[in-house]
């Protein structure tokens, strides 16, 4: 049963399990991103003939469309409005969890829920309750004798609402995680370091903190990829009407694949500059992940 | 550690999960409006029209969306978790060249949406004439990053590899390993992954956004934004049909929460 | 063991059956599906129903007009789908793009239909079998749907004639009248709707405002106007949209205007409340904006002609896409013959939703077009829309650029609104930086 060397265990039966992945990753995923690639070479409305034109869809994305940029700036400040706290409110929650002895599941059951809500009930819920004129925050604030505020007409406070909705969304997801992490730390480990001495806000930063750093990186990566994707909140909180304006105030809400997808299929259809703006976007998303996987190898290594 | 469970926390997290639930509480309350009155009132206590919101979620092909938005998860769910799985088992159990090679692969394939190449996944749909059928909507979770990426990570911190060097003695083939020894064993990992594909894909709104274009075929949350004509939206009724629309999720969230959360401590921790 | 044999057993049962039922759909869908051939021969199968298909937003609409044609020709069957307004174009053209069947019948909005022009999908209704004489219709709208080459690739759904509408205890309360023509004479210029505008907000204490929102506001002050937006190769931008904001911010700052977002849910239940006047109103929005949302409000309405004369907004055609097979194209005229061209349909169209053709005989019958409305106070609606102010009506030639530049209007309606620091050039700065960003043509120049 030597399996070295054994052509059966080292191509035959890897390659059986590894193919249906690899094909359907080809086939479904990769496939269409390169054929996007060789489509941003043309002048195309999705009817007709394709118009080679070389590297002009480039040259107007870098020199012109400042959309594109404007877009990715937002995304990148929706994000850092987001997932920072979000994280950190998780983590807090999580430790906090994770000494309680009753109702911890009923706090987690709950705190998952917003996770698992429909992105189109989201829009919808978060449009109601910030509305200018009618919405509840504001009712809030003017019963307490503020004055309401603009949230979704405002170009400086609608990422606000979209930053606060990736809080709400994401906080009970990242909690679970935690609250997984530190379960799974040994209790003799406390122990010593109770008997060490070490209170604990010292054992939590010294020991649990560093033992949580593979979820923390696990987290940062996968936020880091949802908040490149981000469409359907923005989308579905500020289209919401005939006259609605694509990417919400100012178009401060206007993410990157929101752009993308407007560029493409909105009103005037151009599906070779919307594939250079994928393309674009593609090698953003991948310089970022490289540098994210630098991070992970990172982690393998120690 | 032990003293910080005081009341505060407590009281912090009563004050966090009512921030949680607050929305879900308004969507419930709000479904049982009459949409004019939703803005003429303050919607904290449940109304009286529920059931004539529920009515006309019925009238249209509710049915309809929500077999679709089932078939397009369960489908994708399972061949999704079984192609992850496999990939998973054969990067324990097997030595092969371009090993390291898949595993960086799988990585960065986790981090590209796939979002970029609708483009040409709309064109590729259409020359293999399957444009006007659901299955654009499910074909492209077969291969997930995540749940390979997950299901290597899973299996890797929870299955000794003596389980099958010692089925192997005795004889067992290598299908019968992985359905019928590790299939068992990774259990949580995979409800856990088969929890976040369903739910990811039954809340999927850009690929059928593009894809939809058939009342026959819509999804759950294209028809929800279906329920307006152009001057009018009936939020009430849409609320009510979000409401349905999420039971689902709901109940497997909660009989898969124990798995769930073992699984996450399992694929994310180790990984 | 043997428990964890039967959960992997299960499993792998769950798997296989989800594949099977999957093949099993697919393949139903496909043949279904398949080509324009094998669907004629399988109708012919069913008793010779031919099936249409219709996209639309407009359900007021098309839901009363096809259950009457179906109901008097049932050998032909319309499917219709419901497409978010704000989706529709994109829908076609991912249709297109991606190879799905197109609708037998589409709507073409207006604001697109110089794109819609472009697409090529159309059947042009001048020639065979149609044969339809454009002159039929109203002057100022039969070229609209016309392409340079002549092609005729739509018919107007109705003429969509633009007034004010008004609430009648609040005019009384406020202008102690509450006659469409004694409103109209108080109201003889932009700048009276700002001077009593603001008399109406300081009286109520800060509560009531002759309009509801800018966005709305805009959209009547940019129809009403007849400056071409597209002269040759350049867009006239600032021309077309400086009275516009002008009168914006004039507004704002004497508070004539509340601050809600024209079109939003909290837009549309203001037409039921007690501190909002005056609404722009196009013939549809009848239907669509004041019945809908104040169902309770009969009697309690009035239309008066605006200080900018009456004007056109909104409407679309109804085009034949060439891509459908010839049955189905027959079918499709059958309908709009019956919908714009025949009494029946012309009557159909107007009891269920106040819609008017634009076909000119039919209105050589007085009764036609005119009668009291008692939803409006007994108001003569229809005499004064179609009578008085479609035939004043002018509009400019469609341009590509249309949406985009509504859709740039529309961002700087709610801009003026969040930001009171704005003024008409900042504006016109900030839209024409809109339009570089999004006018992608290196042909065309933004003025």
């Amino acid at each position: 049963m030597n399996r070295k060397g054994n052509k059966k265990y080292t191509i035959l039966w890897p390659l059986f399990f590894v193919a249906p992945f690899i094909i359907f990753f080809l086939a479904f995923n990769l496939f269409p991103i390169l054929y996007s690639v060789f489509l941003s070479f043309h002048d195309w409305s999705g009817i007709g003939d394709k118009v080679f034109i070389g590297l002009d869809n480039y040259v107007r994305i870098f020199t012109q469309d400042k959309t594109v940029w404007k877009s990715l700036g937002n995304t990148l400040y929706i994000m850092v409005l987001g997932f920072p706290l979000s994280i950190f409110l998780g983590l807090v929650l999580a430790a906090f969890l994770s000494n309680l002895k009753k109702f911890r599941n009923v706090f987690q059951t709950i705190n998952f829920l917003p996770y698992i809500t429909t992105p189109v009930a989201i829009g919808l819920i978060f449009t109601f309750l910030f509305d200018w004129n009618t919405g509840i925050i504001n009712k809030i604030i003017t019963f307490f004798g503020g004055e309401g505020v603009n949230w979704l007409g405002n170009a400086k406070f609608a990422p606000l609402v979209i930053g606060f909705m990736i809080i709400w969304k994401t906080t009970g997801y990242y909690m679970a995680l935690y609250l997984a992490g530190i379960t799974s730390i040994s209790e003799d480990i406390y122990e010593a370091a109770k008997v060490d001495g070490a209170g604990p806000v010292k054992t939590f930063f010294k020991i649990t903190l560093p033992l949580l750093k593979p979820i923390t990186i696990f987290i940062v990566i996968t936020s880091l990829i949802y908040a490149l994707q981000l469409f359907d909140e923005p989308n579905l909180m500020f289209n919401v009407s005939t006259t609605s304006v694509i990417g919400g105030p100012d178009r401060s809400c206007l993410t990157m694949v929101w752009n993308f997808y407007d560029v493409a299929f909105g009103s005037t259809a151009r599906l070779g500059y919307g594939s250079a703006v994928a393309t674009t976007l593609f090698i953003i998303i991948v310089i970022t992940s490289l540098v994210g996987m630098k991070l992970m190898n990172k982690k393998e290594g120690k | 550690m032990k003293k910080l469970a005081s009341p505060l926390s407590y009281v912090l997290l009563v004050i966090i999960s009512f921030i949680s639930l607050f929305p879900f509480y308004m969507m419930i309350t709000m479904s049982t409006y009459k949409t004019e009155q939703i803005f003429q009132t303050l919607p904290f206590l449940p109304s009286d029209y529920f059931g004539q919101n529920i009515s006309t979620v019925f009238q249209s092909n509710f049915l309809q969306s929500y077999g679709n938005s089932l078939f397009i998860s369960v489908v994708s769910m399972a061949v999704c978790v079984l192609v992850s799985s496999m990939v998973g088992y054969a990067m324990l159990v097997y030595d092969f060249k371009f090993k390291k090679a898949l595993m960086n692969f799988i990585m960065l394939t986790m981090m590209v949406p796939t979002q970029i190449g609708i483009i040409g996944y709309m064109i590729e749909m259409r020359s293999l004439h399957l444009t006007g059928t659901l299955w654009p909507m499910i074909l492209l979770w077969f291969a997930n990053g995540f749940g390979a990426f997950w299901m290597i990570q899973f299996i890797n911190g929870s299955m000794p590899m003596e389980i099958v060097e010692s089925a192997r003695i005795d004889g067992a083939g290598e299908l019968k390993i992985f359905f019928g020894m590790v299939f068992p064993c990774i259990r949580p990992g995979v409800l856990t992954l088969c929890l976040l594909i369903f739910l990811w894909s039954w809340n999927s709104y850009l690929v059928p956004l593009v894809f939809v274009n058939n009342e026959s075929l819509n999804t759950i949350p294209i028809f929800i934004k279906s329920l307006a004509n152009a001057y009018r939206t009936d939020y009430g009724a849409q609320l009510s049909g979000l409401l349905l629309a999420t039971i689902p999720l709901l109940i497997m969230f909660i009989c898969g929460s124990k798995s769930f959360i073992k699984g996450l401590t399992a694929g994310a921790v180790k990984g | 063991m043997k428990l964890k044999k039967v959960t992997a057993m299960a499993m792998t049962a769950v798997l296989a059956l989800g594949m099977l039922a999957g093949c099993g759909k697919g393949d139903s869908k496909d043949t279904a599906k398949s080509d324009a051939g094998s669907k004629d021969t399988k109708q012919e199968a069913e008793g010779d129903v031919t099936t249409i298909t219709y996209w639309g937003w407009d359900t007021n609409w098309y839901e009363p007009m096809f259950e009457k044609f179906m109901e008097e020709n049932p050998d032909i069957k319309i499917e219709a789908t419901n497409v978010a307004y704000s989706d529709y174009f994109t829908k076609i053209q991912q249709a297109i793009a991606s190879g799905s069947e197109l609708p037998t019948m589409v709507q073409q909005s207006c604001t697109l239909i110089a794109n819609y022009k472009e697409l090529g999908v159309f059947e042009d209704l001048t020639s065979d079998p149609y044969n339809v004489d454009p002159d039929i219709f109203f002057d100022f709208i039969k070229d609209r749907a016309m392409t340079e080459d002549g092609q005729l690739i739509g018919i107007e759904q109705s003429v969509s004639p633009s007034a004010i509408a008004y609430k009648r205890d609040l005019a009384k309360e406020y202008f102690g009248t509450d006659d469409p023509e004694e409103l109209a004479a108080l109201f003889q210029s932009t700048d009276d709707y700002i001077t009593k505008g603001k008399e109406v907000n300081e009286k109520s204490g800060g509560d009531a405002y002759l309009f509801h929102s800018s966005g709305a506001v805009a959209e009547w002050l940019y129809f009403a106007d007849s400056t071409e937006l597209q002269t040759g190769d350049t867009v006239n931008f600032t021309e077309k949209m400086t009275p516009v904001m002008d009168t914006l911010v004039k507004m704002r700052d004497n508070k004539v205007v509340d601050t809600f977002e024209n079109g939003t849910p909290q837009a549309n239940a203001t037409y039921a409340d007690d501190n909002h006047l005056f609404y722009p109103c196009p013939n549809w929005a009848i239907s669509y904006y004041i019945k809908a949302n104040d169902a309770d409000g009969e009697g309690n309405w009035g239309l008066m002609m605006p200080a900018t004369g009456g004007y056109s907004c909104g409407g679309c055609s109804v085009g034949i896409t060439n891509t459908s097979t010839d049955a189905e194209k027959e079918a499709a005229w059958r309908f709009m013959k019956w919908a714009f061209l025949e009494q029946g349909g012309v009557d159909t169209a107007k009891e269920s939703t106040d819609y008017y053709v634009p076909t000119k005989e039919f209105y050589e019958d007085p009764s036609y077009a005119s009668g009291a409305d008692p939803f409006f106070g007994g108001q003569d609606v229809g005499g004064f829309l179609y009578g008085e102010i479609a035939q004043s009506i002018v509009i400019p030639t469609p341009s590509i650029y249309d949406q985009t530049v509504i859709d740039i209007r529309d961002l700087l309606a709610n801009a003026v609104m969040s930001d009171s620091d704005l003024d008409t050039q900042a504006l016109i700065d900030k839209g024409l930086e809109e339009c570089a960003n999004r006018i992608t043509d290196s042909d065309i120049k933004v003025k």
